[in-house]
């Protein structure tokens, strides 16, 4: 499990987090919605030890991150970010090789490479892993950085707003193939999302954060209800029920 | 984007829609580039051979071996006291350029980085005018330690320019100037107190010369420049890793800091190593690694040895060219160099790439 204790973070004198706790257990999906800047992006590089967190711990099947190896803990915790700086070219199956850094010493084995195809088979990107990263289209990239993140074979993968600029189609594929390898893989994975549809819809938690605080947790059904995304996002929604799903539709902004 | 003519390229262009092919591919491709770095040793070793038998006056290949391999004789002065002290500094001087180029290039994720441009060149140039003054003559390792000292603060401002938010890669290149024109106006000012003889001995040593080094300074360059290689070699993974970025970077277990404070130390000593009894020699070390790139593509397993060699042969290449344009005059090397990395720099500059830079 990973176990976010009382987790806060501070930039200069803002405090940014304040007193976060959370759990994840493997095979588990967990959204993380709330406003812009209400620190959705700082929580999750806090958990990765891209920003070090002021206060609080991260622990993941009871160890401290804090206290193990970058190395080690790229073997527990995988990333897939907003934005991928590439400023050189790079073909496709050498940025998803790029996931095995934590396994290999120099050279990758047969082993990394077959694990490599098997990642990109699964995700329809087989076709393309001889093309240059900046050839694709942004759903594209978006699959190949997610590619890389499972090849790193993590308990537990973080992505950060992995439904941004892709269309209805490429966020779907997405988000099921994210529920699909939690399943399968037994995988704990973290999104911070801003579509509440996307996030009621595919998550087996929700994490509701408004001024760097969670205001409750728990499944989307009972914790994502029209007073809390009133309260939280300042918009009056309805919500609508079609094939046992809920979705928001909102009315008015307050 | 892609860039044409290149290995990789051949290879993409086929489609690869089985497993086992793309397999295949991948694999026919590292060999190739292992083929590749075969083929470019060789072309050095012919490079060097034919840099040992031209010049003011031409032997054939038979009688460069024979000279090579007998005691006396004059072909033999001037094959192994001549020719191969300068040409082994020219081997050296491209080795450290090209490498600390592409090691720059991968740890600023600039593409318009190199020793040369970045102004590091000309703290190391600075600092071995300060080390040739103070001794009064050749004190190796005066001039080098001074070299890489200089040569070190330099990248730790550009390190520090490098640290502020949103710098793109043509302000760090414009902070890369202002430190050249600082260096070159305060040598400026140490030959304006120098004496005569000071004055040309640097005036000389500046444009880049390789026929000062003898074998001395040559065992202290090699000294500078080959230990860090094989440490930078085992580096290449988070170099790759640098490529995606500092935050993906840091959750793929790469210590970024240690790797750029480390990366720098090891690009300054290098860059130090490789001008301090040379002068500047520049373009090197940003042409080198592009090319390399161009051929072998971005795993710096690949892309750094490549560079190593392509900066060996373009030096190389570069002093014959000096020595046979104008005979009997030798064009100072960093003039040659100059005149062909210009025209690669501007088509740098013109061929903006989306994403690329």
């Amino acid at each position: 499990m990973l176990r976010v204790k009382n987790l806060s973070f501070q930039y200069g004198k803002r405090e940014i987090l304040k007193g976060i706790n959370l759990e994840l257990e493997k095979g588990q999906l967990l959204s993380v919605v709330g406003p812009n800047g209400v620190g959705k992006t700082t929580l999750l590089k806090c958990v990765l030890h891209i920003l070090q967190p002021t206060e609080g711990d991260v622990t993941v099947e009871g160890k401290d991150t804090a206290r193990i190896s970058s190395r080690e803990r790229a073997k527990h915790l995988a990333y897939v970010p907003q934005a991928y700086p590439f400023k050189f070219p790079m073909s496709v199956f050498d940025t998803v090789l790029l996931g095995r850094i934590p396994h290999i010493n120099w050279n990758p084995d047969p082993n990394d490479i077959r694990k490599v195809l098997a990642v990109l088979e699964t995700m329809g990107l087989e076709s393309v892993s001889l093309h240059d990263f900046d050839q694709l289209s942004g759903g594209q990239k978006q699959k190949v950085i997610l590619a890389r993140a499972l090849v790193q074979e993590t308990d537990y993968l973080l992505l950060d707003e992995p439904t941004n600029n892709l269309d209805l189609k490429h966020q779907l594929e997405v988000m099921e193939l994210l529920r699909l390898k939690a399943r399968e893989n037994r995988i704990g994975i973290m999104v911070a999302i801003h579509d509440l549809n996307l996030a009621c819809q595919f998550s087996d938690m929700v994490v509701m954060m408004k001024g760097g605080e969670v205001l409750c947790s728990g499944e989307p059904c009972k914790v994502m209800t029209c007073e809390n995304i009133r309260f939280i996002y300042g918009v009056e929604v309805r919500s609508v029920t079609t094939n046992g799903n809920r979705y928001f539709v909102p009315a008015k902004a307050l | 984007m892609s860039i044409p003519m290149s290995i990789k390229n051949m290879v993409v262009s086929r489609s690869c829609s089985s497993p086992r092919n793309t397999i295949a591919s991948y694999r026919s491709i590292t060999k190739k580039k292992i083929v590749f770095l075969c083929l470019l040793l060789g072309i050095l070793l012919i490079t060097i051979l034919i840099g040992l038998a031209v010049g003011a006056s031409s032997l054939d290949l038979s009688s460069v071996f024979s000279a090579l391999m007998r005691e006396d004789g004059l072909a033999r002065s001037i094959v192994v006291e001549l020719r191969l002290p300068r040409i082994t500094v020219a081997v050296l001087a491209g080795w450290g350029l090209a490498l600390s180029g592409a090691v720059t290039q991968a740890i600023l994720r600039n593409p318009l980085a190199s020793p040369f441009t970045l102004g590091v060149a000309s703290g190391a140039g600075f600092g071995a005018v300060l080390g040739i003054l103070m001794g009064h003559g050749l004190h190796q390792w005066l001039i080098a330690s001074s070299a890489f000292g200089f040569a070190l603060l330099t990248s730790f401002f550009i390190l520090l320019v490098a640290q502020l938010k949103n710098v793109s890669s043509e302000t760090m290149i414009l902070a890369g100037v202002a430190t050249m024109f600082f260096f070159s106006s305060l040598t400026s000012f140490v030959q304006y107190l120098g004496t005569m003889e000071e004055v040309h001995e640097i005036t000389f040593w500046f444009f880049g010369s390789l026929s000062r080094a003898g074998w001395q300074e040559i065992g202290v360059a090699l000294l500078m420049i080959a230990p860090p290689t094989p440490l930078l070699m085992k580096w290449a993974w988070s170099f790759n890793a640098l490529m995606a970025g500092d935050e993906s970077a840091k959750t793929l277990g790469v210590n970024v800091w240690r790797i750029r404070l480390g990366g720098i130390l090891l690009a300054s000593l290098i860059t130090a190593g490789a001008i301090c009894f040379t002068g500047i020699i520049g373009f090197v070390g940003l042409v080198a690694p592009h090319i390399a790139r161009m051929l072998v593509g971005s795993d710096h397993r690949f892309l750094l040895p490549t560079s190593v060699l392509l900066g060996a042969i373009l030096v190389v290449n570069a002093d014959t060219l000096s020595r046979t344009l104008w005979v009997p005059q030798v064009i100072p090397i960093g003039i040659v160099t100059s005149f062909l990395g210009v025209p690669f720099f501007f088509y740098l500059l013109m061929k903006r790439r989306r994403d690329y830079w």
